[in-house]
């Protein structure tokens, strides 16, 4: 009975043991693939592209932030899963850039159609449903001169590479503030004031023409309707 | 033999539990190496952002309409020669979308005349939308030796800006903007019942 109690735990072990092996070799192949995607995602990025658009541009924001960085080392002491964070007295580097951001919304036309209008049926009235306003970066600078960094004696300065990742950093935190920034509305009263003046010309009365969108959106809807891409949120 | 027997079965069970024990040793060794979960001990640092409030510096009502995008990455190369020693260098990868369009807050009073199913549409020239177009925040650090003060850095974007208005802004890719913007508007009055739309353009 021993004697197979004892063989049933080294059997166990060794189970484990190859276990581990597989798991931390599938691990590895997973790490290469990733890799491989990168570079293949690099060297497209480097084609300039070109592509035929129709957005009407309806709001301008221009918003500014002071992106900080407190790096600070900690002793990270793993035991049987727990971790433990032990501040270090190596010396502080702290660093601020400044960065102004242009945001634009804009309404996607190239997909506009007929079932998107309504006219009364005396055709005095018009109602037009606008495609979804999405919102995109269009320009974000640095501003080098003012940009300030303080490094202890005992800590190197920041590279351009750290520099330019608190940057991006920065524009993703200022793109998901976009809700709270009230361009939505903007958007909306804005292309009214552009597209009201282009249809009344067509023969309409001011007062007959309704612009709206697809749906009322709320705060609530917009989190899920980040775009994957960096700098595009659609609404 | 009954006692042989019992010494035999010692030698085994004290095999098997060495082999046992070997194994597991091996186990936390391994584990503790390569996933760290016994045992750890590093030294790190954090890498996001503090929270920082965001300014609106401005909001502004525009009209502009775009017909054709252009996304370009610049590579802008500086080098500082040194009498002793390396050259310092900095290479940074600039990235840019240049909008190519039309300005309606430019157009002339009654740019759009209607008679019957005809509409024609005088339109303002196609030209860069925006001065302001390249992303910084995407810039690729590619290789850095030395210390770059700021005032290097501007000089760099502003070149890569440079570079990217003079690639990417010809009359060709103006042309291929008109040549959309035709197509487009022609397609969006079709859509309002016009039949035969006339499209020109100002001059610059």
């Amino acid at each position: 009975m021993k004697q197979k109690a004892l063989f049933f735990i080294a059997t166990l072990a060794l189970t484990t043991l190859l276990g581990t092996a597989c798991t931390s070799a599938t691990v590895n192949e997973q790490t290469a693939e990733a890799a491989l995607d990168e570079s293949v995602a690099d060297s497209l990025d480097l084609v300039m592209a070109i592509a035929r658009t129709s957005r009407l541009h309806t709001a301008e924001y221009h918003v500014h932030k002071i992106v900080t960085h407190s790096d600070v080392k900690f002793l990270r002491t793993t035991v049987l899963g727990r971790t433990l964070d032990t501040r270090l007295s190596l010396g502080d580097r702290k660093i601020a850039i400044p960065i102004d951001v242009t945001l634009k919304a804009y309404i996607d036309f190239s997909g506009f159609n007929e079932s998107q209008i309504e006219r009364s049926d005396d055709g005095q009235k018009i109602h037009i449903i606008l495609p979804d306003p999405k919102v995109v970066v269009t320009s974000s600078k640095v501003d080098h001169e003012r940009t300030r960094q303080y490094t202890d004696i005992l800590r190197s300065d920041f590279t351009d590479e750290e520099m330019t990742a608190f940057t991006s950093q920065g524009v993703r935190s200022i793109l998901r503030t976009v809700p709270q920034l009230g361009i939505l509305a903007t958007a909306r009263q804005s292309a009214a004031r552009t597209l009201i003046p282009l249809i009344a010309s067509m023969g309409y009365s001011e007062g007959d023409i309704v612009i709206t969108f697809r749906k009322e959106f709320t705060e609530k809807d917009l989190p899920q309707l980040i775009d994957n891409e960096r700098s595009v949120v659609k609404f | 033999m009954k006692l042989q027997t019992d010494k035999s079965n010692h030698t085994l069970s004290n095999s098997l539990l060495i082999i046992a024990a070997v194994v597991l040793c091996a186990l936390g060794v391994r584990r503790c190496h390569e996933n760290r979960e016994i045992l750890d001990v590093e030294v790190v640092h954090s890498d996001s952002i503090d929270f920082t409030p965001v300014h609106i510096r401005s909001i502004e009502n525009i009209g502009e309409w775009e017909f054709l995008a252009i996304a370009d990455e610049e590579l802008v190369d500086s080098t500082r020669h040194r009498t002793l020693g390396r050259d310092d260098r900095l290479v940074r990868i600039y990235h840019g979308t240049l909008r190519l369009g039309i300005d309606l807050s430019q157009a002339r009073e009654g740019w759009v005349q209607t008679e019957g199913d005809s509409v024609h549409l005088q339109l303002p020239p196609v030209r860069l939308l925006s001065e302001r177009f390249i992303d910084e925040a995407r810039t690729r650090a590619f290789y850095e030796s030395g210390t770059w003060s700021a005032r290097a850095k501007e000089q760099m974007y502003y070149k890569a800006a440079r570079q990217m208005r003079h690639r990417c802004v010809t009359p060709q890719t103006l042309k291929q903007a008109e040549t959309n913007a035709r197509a487009e508007l022609t397609a969006l009055f079709q859509t309002f019942g016009f039949t035969r739309v006339g499209i020109d353009f100002d001059d610059l």
